[in-house]
Formats: structure tokens, sequence, C-alpha cells
């Protein structure tokens, strides 16, 4: 009997050393660290928006429009070209200093749209429990760029220019469909009689995106096959052992034959 | 022959107890379930905000608040106070001083006190750059209480007075938390109040007003549980 425990207990030492526990993982029993993948990965990137454009207090535009990014990395890209037509709607203020204080304003030119570019930077990336229950995945992005802004009026129709900055959410839905929530600062310049003066507006859009493609710009010709000859096939072909896979192949077409 | 099942034994221990750690292993790399890391209890919150909608007076805000967590999605402001410092626009002062008006007559908010449920769906974490992390929640509330609106005196007085320009107020708000520690978080605050405004002067009308109301607040969590 003696001995019978004697070699279960060899048996249990000669168990291979990386399956046994060590001393440190008792004290981290129950802890794990896990290490995920990000499940998407954008390349080409088309999105539909609409927003709003509170440019001023007599009235609200209606954002309609779309851009095209291009992605780098998971971290950085290129939001090649955005254009966003603005659908202009009077706020009631007009009116109501009209009837509360008999007053008329002049008007200024109002926003038409908009055409910019962007960097996007997308340092922050993770998921989220909705009720301890479904995950969503997230990610979240500063774009910082320029463009033109139009503007136009009665007497009026000129382009100013603009840059414009501010941060985005991206909800994923799947590899290719994607949702987005961008807020943009715009800082316009406009010269006016000779001077130049600084105009300030934001712009909220929320966004579809649809991603497509699977290699960045960034990455061709990184992931090449691995060429397999290796230089002794015509060596093969005089000494065959030395490729055990090509006696296969001669003795079954043989067969064939 | 003894030898030979001393040999196997050695040998099926060795295989059984091998076979069975690994099989833990993998059970282990399949799902991690993670706790909350940090508990909410009490909260106490100092804002600073702005009220950007009314164009006649920008209003800058600090608020105190006190919020008492019931579990991880439920939760009670009990009460929330702001005081507003206000700015006029361009626009009122050419209305004051081209066109004669009194500044009684804009009124934009001063104090607002509400009281509200939250709800946080929404908890997670972001990798910053693949490296750092940092856990959040998205909350959505509902709010009520009373807006009251700035008048040239604050109680007393012939005309409206601030105290006594009471405005029933109810909207919805969103939020969004970064948690510092399990005492601390940071939290920005997006809430829009319907106001009802009655006529303090003959001119004036009844009214609604929507009363946009963005916070930036560091909270302080205490008495949890952890």
């Amino acid at each position: 009997m003696k001995r019978l425990a004697a070699l279960l207990g060899a048996g249990l030492l000669l168990a291979p050393a990386s399956t046994l526990a060590k001393p440190g993982d008792r004290i981290e029993s129950g802890r794990i660290i896990a290490v995920d993948e990000r499940p998407y990965r954008m390349v080409h990137e088309f999105a539909l928006s609409t927003g709003v454009i509170p440019t001023d207090a007599f009235y609200v535009g209606l954002s309609l429009g779309g851009s095209y990014t291009l992605h780098l990395s998971d971290v950085w890209a290129w939001e090649a070209v955005s254009f966003h037509y603005s659908a202009n709607v009077s706020t009631d203020l007009e009116s109501e200093l009209q009837r509360r204080f008999q007053a008329a304003p002049e008007q200024d030119p109002e926003l038409q749209y908009l055409v910019g570019s962007h960097v996007m930077f997308t340092p922050f990336f993770g998921k989220e429990t909705i009720f301890n229950s479904d995950i969503v995945f997230q990610g979240v992005h500063l774009a910082l760029g320029g463009g033109l802004s139009n503007f136009a009026g009665d007497r009026e129709d000129s382009f100013r220019p603009h840059i414009s900055a501010g941060p985005g959410l991206r909800v994923f839905f799947g590899q290719v469909v994607s949702a987005r929530l961008d807020l943009r600062g715009f800082m316009t310049l406009d010269d006016v009689a000779g001077s130049l003066e600084t105009d300030f507006f934001f712009h909220g859009f929320l966004s579809v995106a649809f991603n497509f493609g699977k290699t960045r710009a960034t990455e061709i010709g990184k992931n090449e096959d691995v060429d397999p000859l290796t230089g002794f096939e015509k060596l093969d072909e005089l000494y065959p052992r030395s490729n055990p896979e090509a006696i296969i192949v001669d003795e079954e077409e043989e067969k064939d034959e | 022959m003894r030898m030979a099942i001393q040999a196997a034994v050695v040998a099926v221990t060795a295989m059984v107890t091998s076979t069975a750690l690994a099989q833990n292993e993998s059970a282990y790399q399949k799902v991690a379930v993670q706790k909350r890391k940090y508990v909410l209890a009490n909260e106490l919150k100092l804002s600073v905000g702005v009220l950007p909608l009314d164009p006649y007076e920008k209003g800058y805000s600090a608020s105190l608040s006190f919020t008492r967590h019931f579990n991880q999605y439920w939760a009670w402001e009990i009460v929330s106070a702001s005081a507003a410092l206000l700015a006029d626009t361009d626009l009122k002062d050419q209305l004051v001083d081209v066109f004669g008006q009194s500044p009684d007559n804009f009124a934009a908010p001063r104090l607002v006190f509400t009281t509200g449920v939250e709800l946080t769906p929404f908890y997670g974490k972001w990798a910053f750059l693949n490296d750092g992390i940092v856990r959040h929640s998205f909350l959505v509330g509902g709010y009520a209480g009373v807006i009251f609106g700035d008048r040239e005196e604050f109680s007393g007085g012939d005309g409206p007075t601030t105290l006594g320009d009471v405005r029933p107020s109810v909207g919805p708000g969103l939020g969004y938390r970064v948690f510092l520690s399990q005492n601390w978080s940071a939290r920005l605050d997006w809430r829009t109040l319907l106001s009802f405004r009655f006529e303090q002067v003959p001119e004036e009308g009844d009214d609604l007003d929507v009363v946009m109301l963005i916070n930036l607040s560091l909270s302080w969590n205490f008495g949890a549980d952890v």
C-alpha cells in the first residue's frame, strides 16, 4: 500500500510542470486577465449624416451630408472629404422682437454648406454593458481639420475659410455598419471692410457609417504570402528523396497512367 | 511484471493529472465575467456649467447636488441647486440702448432647483491607446423643479422680483461619468427643461421657455459597501 502511495506521488511529480499550480497562482486564484482583440476593423468608411447647426439666435440649420474616411490604423484616420448642406429654419426670435419690442433686426448672410477635411485620432476603444446583459463596442475620436463655409444672403454670397475640431463617439453594430455622433466647433474668418472678423458656431451630427475593405493603405505589401519555392526544386527532380511529397505525387501519377 | 505495473500506474496518474488541469485552464480562458470595480452610494456633486439658449442673456452656473444610488441602475438626485451668473448679449444691449427696453423684460433663469430620477443602463471600459483603462457609464434622467427668473429686485420691491418669478419646469437629461477612483468621478450632464413662464408684467404674457443646462462636475461618492 505504501508503495502504491509512493507511486501515485511520483506520478504527480512527473506531471508537466506547466500544468501544475505555482505558489503565486494560489494567491491570485480567481483573478483572470483577459486581453481582447478588437473585433472590428475600419478601412474605407462612407458615412451619411444628419444634424443640427445652431449657428445664431435667428435661425437653426438642419444639416444633411456625408463623408469619406480612410483609416490608416486603429488610432489614426483621415476624413478626406466631408460635405454638409444646411437647410435653415428661422427661430421665433424675429417675430418675438417684433411682437415684444417692435424691433426688426437686419439679417446677416446665412450658412449654406460646409466642405472640409479632417484628421481623426481615436485614442479610446472599449465595450459597454447594457443592463449587464448585452455588449456594445465603441470608439471615441477627436477630429481636427479645416475647409470652407459658404454663406449667402440678400447681398452677399461668399466662402469663408474655417478651422474645426471636436470629439465623436462611434458605436459598432458590426464589421460593416456603425453609428457616429460628432460634435464640432467651427471658427470662420470673414473679411469685413478690410478687417478680419471671426465667427464661431457648432455642428452636431449623427451618422450611419458603412465600412468596406480589409487591407489598409498603410498595410499594402506587408502581408504578402511567403514564397514557397526553396530554390532546390531542380535538385529534387534529380534526387526525389530530398522531397518526400514529390515522391508520392510521382507514384500516384504512375498509378493513374 | 511488477516493474511494468509500477510504470503504468505512474504514467496513468501523470496523464490524468495533466489532463484535468488543462481542462480547467481552457474553461477559464473562455469566459471572463468581471464585477464592477466601482460602486456608487451617496454622491455629492459640485458643478460648473452654462445656460446657452437664451438669446438675450447667457448664463454661467455653479451647482451643488446630492444623489442617492439604490443599485447599479437606479438613483434619485434628491436635490440639485444651481445659481447662474448672467452676461448680456449684444442683442439685449441693443434692445436696451437703442429701443429703450427695460432690462427687467428679459429675465433669464437665475436660480434652478430640481429633483430627478436617474437610470444608468450603460457601464463599460475603454482602452486608452491600448494601454490604460478608463471606466465610465452613461445615464438618462428625468427632472422636475422650479426656475426663478432674473429680475432687478431679488425679493421685495414693487415690481416683479426674482423670488416671485417662479417657473415650474420639467425635462430630460443625459449624463456621462468617468470614474477616477472609488470615491471620485467626473461627470458631464446635459439637461433640457421646459419652463412655464407666467406673466409678470402686462406686456410679457405667459410663455414656454426651453432652458438648456450643460454641467461639468466633480462627484464625491461615499458610504459604499465595497
